[in-house]
């Protein structure tokens, strides 16, 4: 006797609730509708209103919220000069903008937002900056 | 050149030296691990998550809602 007879498991009832092929991508597959909804959402605020604040904190608090909260994944050690590296980069990086905030407030000074205004005046431009900012945090909260 | 010129050299300059310092980072026996790793060793701390989330909230605050 066929041995999905045996355990009355019919063949068709494993495939459904194996949870290593089913839910897993089911949950991707929501979360990145979830995504792309509020992305498309939130772009219809414009930048400067406190919509567009809302729509930011709205998302950002919570996945921030999350991710501090949250037990990370175990991480393998890494040495100092990559941390060295990357934070002094990202320090330079810090410097640069603040430096730029602080100065003159024309278009002769732009700071990196005022640099991407052209792109993210637009409502494609906000879609696709929306999702790669949730992306970026969404990947951040996984770790 | 003017402000605004040397203003996005800045940027660029800084933009460059960061994809550098990835592809150095992601070749055999490098002794610097590329950034999602160096992100990934920095969120095992409480500390490290409250810094490295306050800052993508930050961006997404400056760039999208300021």
């Amino acid at each position: 006797m066929p041995q999905f007879l045996e355990t009355g498991v019919r063949k068709g009832d494993n495939a459904e609730v194996d949870p290593a092929h089913r839910p897993l991508p089911r949950r991707r597959a929501a979360i990145v509708v979830a995504v792309v909804a509020y992305a498309l959402v939130a772009a219809t605020c414009r930048p400067l209103t406190s919509a567009a604040l809302g729509a930011v904190l709205v998302a950002g608090i919570p996945l921030c919220w999350a991710g501090i909260r949250r037990r990370p994944r175990r991480a393998e050690p890494i040495g100092g000069r990559s941390v060295a590296m990357w934070s002094g980069l990202g320090a330079l990086a810090a410097a640069v903008e603040l430096g730029v905030r602080l100065g003159p407030d024309d278009t002769a000074h732009p700071t990196l937002s005022t640099l991407a205004d052209p792109v993210l005046g637009t409502y494609p431009g906000r879609v696709i900056g929306y999702l790669l900012w949730l992306g970026a945090g969404l990947w951040l909260v996984s770790r | 050149m003017t402000p605004r010129a040397a203003i996005i050299a800045g940027f660029a300059a800084i933009l460059g030296l960061a994809v550098a310092a990835e592809l150095y980072a992601r070749r055999a026996g490098s002794s610097v691990r590329p950034l999602s790793e160096t992100l990934a060793a920095a969120l095992r701390s409480r500390g490290g998550r409250i810094v490295v989330l306050g800052a993508w909230l930050w961006l997404g605050w400056h760039l999208l809602a300021r």
